[in-house]
């Protein structure tokens, strides 16, 4: 198969993503990999780190998309981070945000990249402690809670008694709190 | 305890590595790429100073300055996948931190603050998981961590939102390749959340038959449940690379053929390229996990293939090679680890 992009050389480079059931698939050679940012940051480095694909390169890319294709929100480019001073400009350039505050400032504006990326959903799984004990409890419970679920789908009872009484003691615990 | 690729695991024939990485970030401090040299040098020290009590037995954490190591050194941190190549380039205000089997390093001051990573030969990603999830409590005792109930962790890239996980696993598929499958299997995967990479042909970034599968989404999927969808999926393309197997070789003695001659040059030659050692070494792993191949382990090629890339070898030297040294001592290296290979 020839390259997507240069129609030259050989595709060596295949990537494929789904997300919401919309699927874009790219097949490239190594040098239009690099130049589209498939293969990360183009150089003697990258050659050598077959992990972590940047997806960054992505996100950014994504942001780039001509207009129609995907809705940025209403604050203007020059839109500035009060904490870090990043501007949304910088944060669409780079595919990276300043700090955590960025996070609310943009929010409006990141929504609809995140969906695309993650999908609708919120966080599921690990809890720190400085979120506090009581929500790291119930996010342990509705973790648990999955897993029993899937559990008792398969048929392994003696596993889904075990997660039942740990769901329970968590609970317990989490009233005791309040 | 030895080097954690040189350790056995769980499918280690077929599986090369299994790594997990967790992205975290302090709420105090801007991230990494708006931080004052100042605030690296103060995260830096926050996450030394989280780590001081923390009890791995024998496999101790060193603490290591990344201006302190020569261009080299660090390339081959790269080789061995212990660090990011984005965490090589501008090394001052970088801190490793690095076990002594090198299975766990901390990168501290790459995209996020702090990458947790940990390596596991084999398919072993629980194992990994646990790990990483130990030191990630150690440091959230003292550290305050970026987070938000819906969002989850903060990282620089929305990419890495909600567990901060990546889970990765590396896989030896030479006859997939051949059955010119990996599209397809690319498609199947990618509907799970999942996604796999391999990069071959032109360039001397190919890897013989390499492929990686990892988690592409890390927001509304707990930690374990992505863990186990990647493990279920892994345990199935096993079984899809060794049913290939039978078909792609159908004859024992072509499939023996191509291993027997691969191992004559790779015993034989003077100077090698990095790829042609890739493939050929390819065929070697194929062999020993075929059980066609005495005297040699995946062990041997997992050690091997930390000790001949650019930057091990110029290390290793002590100087900078010019290509051409580097292929004479890449041929060199490898007759010297091969020398029993094949002998009964």
């Amino acid at each position: 198969m020839l390259c997507q992009k240069c129609q030259k050389k050989q595709a060596t480079t295949h990537y494929q993503r789904t997300v919401n059931g919309e699927t874009t698939e790219y097949h490239v050679c190594s040098d239009c990999a690099k130049e589209l940012g498939l293969l990360g940051n183009a150089g003697f480095s990258q050659m050598f780190s077959p992990f972590d694909l940047h997806f960054g390169d992505l996100f950014s890319g994504m942001f780039g998309a001509p207009a129609g294709t995907h809705r940025l929100g209403d604050a203007p480019s020059s839109a500035t981070c009060p904490r870090c001073g990043i501007t949304l400009r910088e944060i669409m350039d780079s595919g990276k945000l300043g700090c955590d505050e960025c996070y609310r400032t943009f929010y409006r504006e990141l929504a609809p990249s995140i969906e695309k990326i993650h999908g609708k959903a919120a966080h599921s799984g690990k809890v720190p402690r400085s979120a506090g004990a009581a929500l790291q409890n119930r996010r342990k419970a509705e973790q648990l809670k999955a897993e029993l679920a899937q559990a008792i789908r398969e048929e392994n009872f003696e596993k889904a008694a075990g997660l039942r009484d740990q769901i329970k003691a968590l609970e317990s615990e989490g009233s005791h709190h309040e | 305890m030895s080097k954690w690729y040189l350790n056995p695991g769980s499918n280690d024939d077929i599986v090369l590595s299994t790594r997990i990485r967790l992205a975290r970030n302090l709420s105090s401090l801007p991230f990494q790429s708006r931080m004052t040299p100042e605030q690296k040098k103060e995260l830096c020290q926050k996450v030394r100073a989280a780590l001081q009590g923390v009890n791995l037995g024998d496999n101790k954490l060193s603490f290591i300055e990344m201006n302190s190591l020569s261009d080299t050194q660090r390339l081959a941190l790269v080789e061995t996948h212990t660090i990011s190549p984005e965490f090589m380039d501008s090394p001052e205000n970088k801190l490793l931190v690095l076990s002594k089997d090198e299975d766990i390093s901390i990168m501290v001051g790459e995209e996020d603050h702090i990458r947790i990573q940990v390596m596991r030969s084999g398919l072993e990603l629980n194992d990994a998981l646990k790990t990483a999830d130990l030191l990630d409590n150690v440091l959230d005792e003292t550290l305050d961590y970026a987070f938000s109930e819906q969002l989850g962790f903060l990282t620089a890239c929305p990419t890495n939102l909600g567990t901060g996980l990546r889970a990765s696993v590396m896989l030896h598929l030479p006859a997939l390749e051949q059955a010119g499958a990996i599209n397809q299997l690319a498609s199947t995967i990618s509907k799970l959340g999942l996604t796999i990479r391999g990069t071959y042909g032109e360039g001397s970034d190919a890897k013989g038959a390499q492929y990686q599968i990892s988690n592409q989404i890390t927001l509304g999927i707990s930690e374990e449940m992505a863990v186990q969808n990647l493990q279920s999926m892994v345990e199935q393309v096993i079984a899809q690379e060794k049913n290939a197997r039978k078909a792609v070789w159908p004859q024992p003695m072509r499939l023996e053929d191509i291993v027997w001659r691969s191992l004559g040059l790779l015993q034989n030659a003077r100077m090698i390229s990095g790829k042609e050692a890739e493939e050929l070494l390819s065929y070697l792993r194929l062999g020993v996990s075929m059980g066609i191949l005495p005297g040699v382990t995946v062990q041997t090629l997992n050690g091997l293939s930390t000790k001949i890339g650019a930057g091990a070898l110029c290390r290793d030297s002590k100087k900078n090679l010019s290509p051409d040294e580097r292929d004479e001592k890449r041929a060199a290296v490898l007759r010297q680890e091969l020398q029993t290979a094949g002998r009964t």
